[in-house]
C-alpha cells in the first residue's frame, strides 16, 4: 500500500518517488577546514519547490563584525531590495547584504546563524522573495542589530530568472573555519 | 593566498568541491562590498547616534526645561528618523 505525506505513513507502505520528493533534503552541506573568501554553491538544479539556506558563519577582518551577503545567480548588481525590523522605516536598496556576523574582535567562538528561506525559487514569472531570520551577536551582550546589521530582513532579489547559484561571502575578509553552510530542497 | 570554495555538480549530478583563488574582478568587488558595508556601518551609527538625541531632547520637553532651540532641534531631529526630511 501506498502511503502519502498527506495521509499519513504506516509501516508497510511504499513510498513513490512522487511522494518522497515532496519532502525535504539537503542538497549540500559543508564545514570549513580552510577559510574561505566565499562559498558559491552553483548548478542548484529547479525541480524542488523552496530552497532553505542555513549558514553559520564567522569573519576574520579586523573588526568586531561585518556584513553577510547573499548573491543569486552571480548577481552583484542593485537589483536587491530589503527591510529590516531593526530598522522599520529603512529599506534597503541595491544591497544583498541580509545582516552582521561577528569578525575577529568579537568574543572568541561567537558565530552568526541565518536561515534564509526562497519560496518558489525556481520560478520563472516573478522576483524573488527571501525571508531571512538570524542571530548575531558580537560581545555576548551587543546584538549586532543595534550596529547597522539587519537580523529579521524582507528581501527580495528582482530578477525573474530561475535560481541556480547561491553565494555566501563575508563583506570584509573571509569565513573562518568552523563556519558552515547547508541548503535544503523542500518539496516538489 | 585568499581562496573561495566553488561548488559545481559533477557528471552525476552529486556537489563537487574546488579551492580556487581569487579574480582580480573577486578582490575588486570584495573591495567594494567592504566599503559598501562601511557606509552603511556609518549610517546606521548616525541614525543611534540621532535616536539617542532625541531621547534626551524628549526628556527635556516633558520637563519643561527645553530651549526654543532644543525644541526645533527636536522636531527636526524626529522627521529625519521617521524618514520625512
Amino acid at each position: 500500500m501506498s502511503g502519502s505525506w498527506a495521509t499519513g505513513w504506516a509501516t508497510g507502505d511504499v513510498v513513490t518517488a512522487a511522494e518522497f520528493a515532496k519532502g525535504v533534503g539537503c542538497i549540500y552541506d559543508t564545514t570549513l577546514g580552510v577559510g574561505a573568501a566565499s562559498i558559491d554553491v552553483t548548478g542548484i538544479v529547479g525541480s524542488y519547490a523552496h530552497l532553505l539556506i542555513v549558514a553559520y558563519v564567522r569573519s576574520d577582518t579586523a573588526a568586531s563584525a561585518t556584513g553577510l551577503l547573499t548573491r543569486f545567480n552571480g548577481d552583484t548588481g542593485a537589483n536587491y531590495t530589503g527591510a529590516a525590523t531593526s530598522t522599520a522605516t529603512s529599506v534597503t536598496s541595491g544591497s544583498s547584504t541580509i545582516g552582521g556576523i561577528p569578525a575577529a574582535t568579537a568574543t572568541s567562538g561567537l558565530f552568526g546563524g541565518y536561515g534564509i528561506l526562497v519560496p518558489n525559487y525556481a520560478s520563472t514569472v516573478g522576483d524573488k522573495p527571501a525571508v531571512v531570520f538570524g542571530t548575531s551577536f558580537d560581545t555576548g551582550s551587543s546584538n549586532l542589530q543595534n550596529a547597522g546589521n539587519q537580523v529579521l530582513v524582507n528581501g527580495v532579489w528582482r530578477n525573474t530568472s530561475a535560481i541556480t547559484r547561491v553565494t555566501l561571502s563575508p563583506a570584509a575578509g573571509s569565513f573562518v573555519i568552523g563556519s558552515r553552510l547547508s541548503i535544503y530542497a523542500m518539496g516538489s | 593566498m585568499t581562496m573561495k570554495l566553488v561548488v559545481e555538480p559533477d557528471a552525476n549530478g552529486m556537489a563537487c568541491e574546488s579551492w580556487v583563488p581569487l579574480t582580480a574582478e573577486d578582490r575588486a568587488q570584495q573591495e567594494k562590498d567592504a566599503a559598501d558595508d562601511q557606509a552603511v556601518r556609518a549610517a546606521a551609527a548616525d541614525r543611534d547616534a540621532m535616536r539617542a538625541r532625541a531621547v534626551e531632547l524628549a526628556t527635556r520637553l516633558e520637563t519643561g526645561d527645553a530651549t526654543a532651540d532644543e525644541l526645533r532641534e527636536a522636531v527636526a531631529l524626529n522627521l529625519r528618523l521617521a524618514g520625512v526630511a
